[in-house]
């Protein structure tokens, strides 16, 4: 803020005042102007009684349950898709450093073979075997083992007695979830 | 002559409008969902529903005796044509006849009713052994809006 404290019309504007109300270093001129002007008295009080409510609603849960349990569901599906497609990233590049490697090896050894094709089957035939690997480390719900999640999972928990119903909600989540069968 | 053509004009859109917002008509279908589990108790279910295109999912509600609750579903499937229900029942009781498990409730539109198709994914008994089930799904007489 520029204009003159003096000036009754110069009062301080949102940052200033929210600044102030955390105790936040200003200019003096703003300093003394809020000391004086009943305006930006006002408005300081009503920053402060917006920053208690604030403070209040974040102590209080804001999501049931239920909701929690759909979100973690939610999240966990996305997580196990973004670590399949960063592995899937990382075997291509694997893939192609190995056929490099072997490709250099074989030249090395023999230089009439430079027209060979690398046998990039080797480097390939692995990574389904390991693309599986990595589903089923995301699959940890997966209790019976058939793959997937379904609400039998759900039904093993609630039988067994052991999980507790958020846990329990958020397989089931999973297994109807529309995303996660696609 | 410009007044025959106007009249003609006229005329053949009087025609033409009850066919053009007959499409527009829609009507409000419970659709049953009902397993049979052949005699075995059926403790858990999990089924996928699909509708035709001229149908959307509105409500789902729950069935009858041990599955009166709401089964699950995700509500991403609302306003939708596919779903996916299920619920399971620790609690004695478990049906072993064929039982309505759910309720959908449908908005279809066009003349024709919709296609619906279902398919049981898994199936179990109380103690948590896999067991066949076969689902059906039965509409009930649309309600007109």
């Amino acid at each position: 803020m520029t204009a003159d404290r003096r000036d009754p019309q110069a009062h301080l504007d949102l940052l200033e005042l929210d600044a102030l109300r955390a105790g936040e270093p200003l200019p003096a001129a703003a300093t003394a102007h809020a000391a004086w002007c009943a305006d930006c008295a006002s408005e300081l009080d009503a920053l402060h009684d917006l920053a208690s409510a604030l403070r209040g609603a974040e102590a209080t849960p804001i999501a049931a349950a239920h909701l929690d349990a759909r979100v973690h569901a939610l999240a966990a599906t996305h997580a196990a898709r973004v670590r399949r497609s960063r592995w899937r990233a990382g075997s291509t590049a694997a893939a192609a450093a190995a056929v490099a490697v072997f490709a250099m090896a074989v030249l090395w050894r023999d230089p009439l073979r430079r027209a060979a094709a690398p046998p990039a089957e080797v480097a390939s035939a692995s990574a389904p075997r390991a693309e599986l690997a990595m589903r089923d480390a995301a699959l940890a719900d997966d209790l019976d083992g058939d793959g997937r999640i379904t609400v039998l999972d759900a039904f093993a928990l609630a039988r067994a007695g052991a999980a507790d119903p958020p846990r329990i909600d958020a397989v089931v989540a999973m297994a109807v979830s529309l995303q996660a069968n696609p | 002559m410009t007044r025959r053509v106007l009249a003609c004009i006229v005329a053949l859109g009087a025609l033409l409008a009850p066919g053009a917002t007959r499409a527009d008509v829609s009507r409000f279908r419970p659709v049953d969902v009902w397993l049979d589990s052949g005699g075995q108790p059926l403790a858990a279910y999990q089924v996928e529903i699909t509708a035709g295109p001229d149908a959307a999912i509105v409500g789902v509600e729950g069935g009858a005796g041990a599955f009166a609750e709401p089964p699950h579903y995700d509500p991403a499937a609302l306003r939708g044509g596919r779903i996916i229900l299920a619920a399971f029942t620790t609690t004695a009781g478990a049906p072993q006849r064929r039982t309505r498990v759910a309720t959908l409730h449908m908005r279809e539109s066009g003349d024709a009713q919709p296609s619906y198709r279902a398919v049981v994914m898994v199936a179990a008994a109380p103690d948590g052994r896999r067991i066949p089930a076969s689902v059906e799904l039965v509409p009930r007489q649309g309600d007109p809006r």
